[in-house]
């Protein structure tokens, strides 16, 4: 393999393990990601899973 | 740093002033009820910094929806240094019944008199000076819509929290405002904060205050026994609200000056026509049709039967190509039809944007000397890319013209159209708001089911949600209508996809009805909503609704899309035994394998063992579409190239790859609907699944609720792919429908006789 061949290799394994950390990390902190046109901004009440939800059940 | 607490009314506009204050974008819509949580941000003045919380729209503070304790809890527990209580000025009677509860709490309140400019509008007066001298508040008049008075809203607001402020009420003249005071002052004895309002709510009767002071609740009692109003008996609580309007009505309402002339508003007018009891629903329907065919027709206003010449009859076309680039735009609006705004949109995108930009990046990769790595990065990542990013414009107008629709207040009504038909399948017209916004996203949709108050209604609704096609499933739509008409010269595009949609709705209808009558039986709960006046959408709110999902749709593209592709290249080019293949292999690779266990599980949906040796890659896409629903259509794209015998055209770039998969595997058009219905009614992406999770009440109703989308997936896919295959199997399918229908029917009397 060449050394270009290597880095395309790489960057691919890089890429989508990074992908799936992020959903892996942003699903640890609640959040959904939500289609709803906030930018999933951390104050979007759709996107961050509010911890009194159960209570207010 | 300083907290203020948004709170008022369901619509009254707290939303659009929370974005405003904190240049946020949270989901704003002209209907009640959109705010299901809580929302925080921060207004900046200067170096001073304010935290700004968006409650739930509420019209008490008595614990009867989630919304209301929401507000509540915020306004007794945090303690927030000012509460803005948003009043709606065209409802000002109502708006200020929760003013009247507000104010029987120590905390600093300014009241933001909002629409004023609606109020205006109609030739009515209010005098806000006025008011505040009659509420005893400071009262400040805005229009959040055209932001007008926030500076003096948060000038005043900021002065207002550095004083703090002694509870009233407007209840002293009432005939319980001795048990008041005497509640008042035994709570205050015991240091309970807020001691008025704890006193009027225990005096309500209010369920959270009587858990909480039952050493005082005797007093209550003692009261009630000596005491009963000539209307209302010993209800308090009626008593009281009572007592709230009467004061509104004689007091405050001094500064409101109604226009002597004013008769029906604008919006009575309107709605005598659109919430017509006869003409509502099928004025619903044509308005759904023409949407859809603004945005996915070839041939606008039906103009193909117009007998309009082709460009090529016209001599403008030279080997088939446009002879110039004046022509090639030419041809992005017209070719023998005129086409829909939403087809001239796209094809500009992809004939100009898409097309030229991913020619250009292909023409570089080729430079690179290794030959798996252009096919890797041509044919797998840019053409799947390329695939989900070419329907882009079609799923904004679409999302431009239901984004109209909610905005101006139809969407509202629409809900109570449907009341009175949902009532007889099991659900009341409230179940409808969540369900139209699942047409933008399952995730705020099932979200949004918090503010059905009945446990069986809101599972039934969070079920049949994904029914109601998502932006992320249009692609897949899109693509497969568009390739039925190209392949097959079968129907107009905009009509498949509508009759899709529509399909959608049914299956959901029909899903309700047999959960309703089987194992979520119980009374539908009454649907009482306030309509929001009609009123012309703001261009910006829309631009911001559109620009946010560009984003969100161009960030997934560029992330899980794109890894998606990348996994299904590498899997579609490696075998088990862990060797590269080239494209002519792929029916050796490891998704082929996977694909060919799974296929035979589709045959009777169409698109199983009766295609031919490339059909696994159908029962991929469905799997693939489980990550995200955009990755069905990048699927076709990544694999395209590899099919043998697919040739992609060079237009038309998400179409072509499924025309290029129908040639490769010889689907047949009643297959290819059963495989839109499929991944329309399947399991929804991760994300939905997951709020799905978090809003269903137990984990056993989330197991059940995955065993129905597979169950109501299947069979629906499976009834219309046997009754387009023969349509003599539509009898059967309706003598299966009597004899369900007819034993459900049967088992309820049953059980009826057998309860009594």
């Amino acid at each position: 393999m060449q050394w270009y061949e290597i880095l395309i290799v790489v960057a691919c394994v890089l890429f989508v393990g990074g992908v799936i950390a992020k959903k892996l990390w942003d699903k640890a902190h609640g959040k959904t990601g939500c289609d709803c046109g906030c930018g999933n901004g951390k104050n979007c009440p759709h996107c961050v899973k509010n911890p009194d939800r159960k209570t207010q059940r | 740093m300083k907290k203020f607490a948004l709170a008022g009314n369901p619509n009254c506009g707290k939303t659009t002033l929370f974005n405003i204050l904190t240049g946020s974008n949270a989901y704003v819509g002209n209907w009640p009820g959109v705010t299901a949580e809580k929302g925080e941000g921060v207004y900046k003045k200067g170096s001073e910094e304010v935290d700004i919380v968006d409650l739930p729209g509420i019209y008490s503070l008595s614990p009867y929806t989630s919304e209301e304790v929401v507000s509540r809890n915020f306004i007794l527990d945090e303690k927030p240094d000012c509460v803005i209580n948003i009043v709606d000025a065209t409802n000002l009677e109502r708006n200020l019944y929760l003013t009247t509860q507000l104010m029987e709490i120590d905390v600093p309140i300014i009241i933001a008199l909002n629409m004023m400019d609606a109020v205006e509008k109609n030739g009515d007066k209010i005098d806000p000076k006025l008011l505040e001298e009659l509420v005893g508040l400071p009262v400040v008049p805005i229009s959040a819509m055209k932001g007008t008075g926030i500076k003096e809203l948060m000038d005043r607001a900021i002065e207002v929290s550095k004083t703090p402020r002694k509870a009233c009420t407007v209840l002293h003249n009432s005939p319980i405002a001795h048990l008041v005071g005497d509640v008042a002052i035994a709570l205050e004895a015991k240091g309970v904060a807020a001691p008025l309002f704890h006193a009027v709510k225990l005096a309500e009767m209010d369920e959270i205050e009587v858990n909480m002071h039952r050493d005082i609740i005797h007093m209550v009692d003692a009261f009630k026994a000596t005491f009963a109003d000539d209307t209302f008996g010993t209800d308090i609580e009626a008593i009281i609200a009572d007592a709230r309007y009467k004061y509104i009505t004689s007091e405050y309402v001094k500064a409101y000056t109604r226009n002597p002339r004013s008769d029906d508003s604008k919006s009575d007018k309107i709605d005598r026509v659109l919430t017509n009891k006869w003409a509502g629903i099928p004025i619903f329907l044509l308005i759904l049709f023409a949407i859809f065919h603004c945005t996915f027709s070839e041939s606008f206003l039906f103009s193909a039967s117009w007998g309009l010449p082709s460009l090529e009859e016209l001599g403008l076309l030279v080997d088939g190509e446009p002879a110039n680039f004046g022509v090639a735009l030419l041809a992005c609006l017209y070719d023998g039809a005129i086409y829909s705004p939403g087809v001239i949109i796209n094809n500009l995108w992809n004939d100009v944007i898409v097309g030229n930009l991913f020619g250009l990046v292909n023409g570089w990769v080729e430079q690179i000397p290794a030959e798996w790595a252009v096919g890797l990065i041509n044919d797998g990542i840019l053409e799947g890319l390329a695939a989900v990013l070419s329907f882009l414009p079609q799923i904004l107008v679409l999302f431009l013209f239901f984004s109209i629709l909610e905005d101006s207040g139809y969407m509202a009504r629409v809900a109570f159209i449907l009341d009175r038909i949902f009532r007889k399948f099991g659900l009341s017209g409230r179940a409808f708001m969540p369900m139209i916004m699942g047409f933008g996203c399952s995730v705020p949709a099932m979200i949004n089911t918090r503010t059905l108050a009945d446990e069986k209604e809101k599972t039934a609704t969070v079920r049949v949600i994904p029914f109601f096609s998502c932006g992320a499933k249009l692609p897949i739509l899109t693509a497969i209508a568009g390739a039925i008409v190209m392949r097959f010269g079968w129907g107009n595009a905009d009509l498949i996809t509508y009759s899709m949609y529509v399909l959608g709705i049914v299956t959901a209808i029909v899903s309700v009805i047999l959960m309703r009558s089987t194992t979520m039986k119980g009374e539908v709960p009454p649907f009482i909503m306030e309509l929001p006046a009609y009123h012309a959408p703001l261009f910006s709110s829309l631009m911001i609704h559109l620009w946010d999902k560009t984003k969100h749709f161009i960030k997934k593209a560029f992330t899980v899309i794109l890894a998606s592709t990348i996994v299904i290249w590498f899997i579609s080019h490696f075998s088990f035994d862990w060797r590269m293949l080239s494209d002519e292999q792929i029916n050796e690779s490891i998704l082929a394998g996977v694909g060919k266990l799974l296929q035979p599980v589709f045959t009777p949906l169409g698109f199983g063992a009766q295609l031919t040796e490339w059909g696994w890659v159908f029962a991929v896409a469905a799997i693939t579409g489980l990550i995200a629903k955009e990755n069905v259509v990048a699927t076709f794209g990544t694999l395209a190239a590899c099919v043998a015998g697919a040739v992609v055209a060079e237009d038309e770039e998400g179409i072509s790859y499924v025309v290029a998969m129908v040639n490769a595997t010889g689907i047949t058009v009643p297959a290819l609907l059963a495989f839109i219905v499929f991944n329309m009614t399947t399991i929804p992406c991760f994300a939905a699944v997951a709020t799905a999770r978090g809003e269903l009440p137990t984990s056993k109703s989330f197991k059940w609720t995955i065993v129905f989308w597979l169950a109501a997936s299947y069979i629906a896919s499976a009834v219309v792919y046997t009754i387009g295959s023969a349509w003599w199997t539509l009898f059967i399918w309706l003598a299966v429908a009597i004899i369900v229908g007819v034993t459900i029917h049967f088992v309820n009397r049953r059980s009826k006789y057998a309860v009594v």
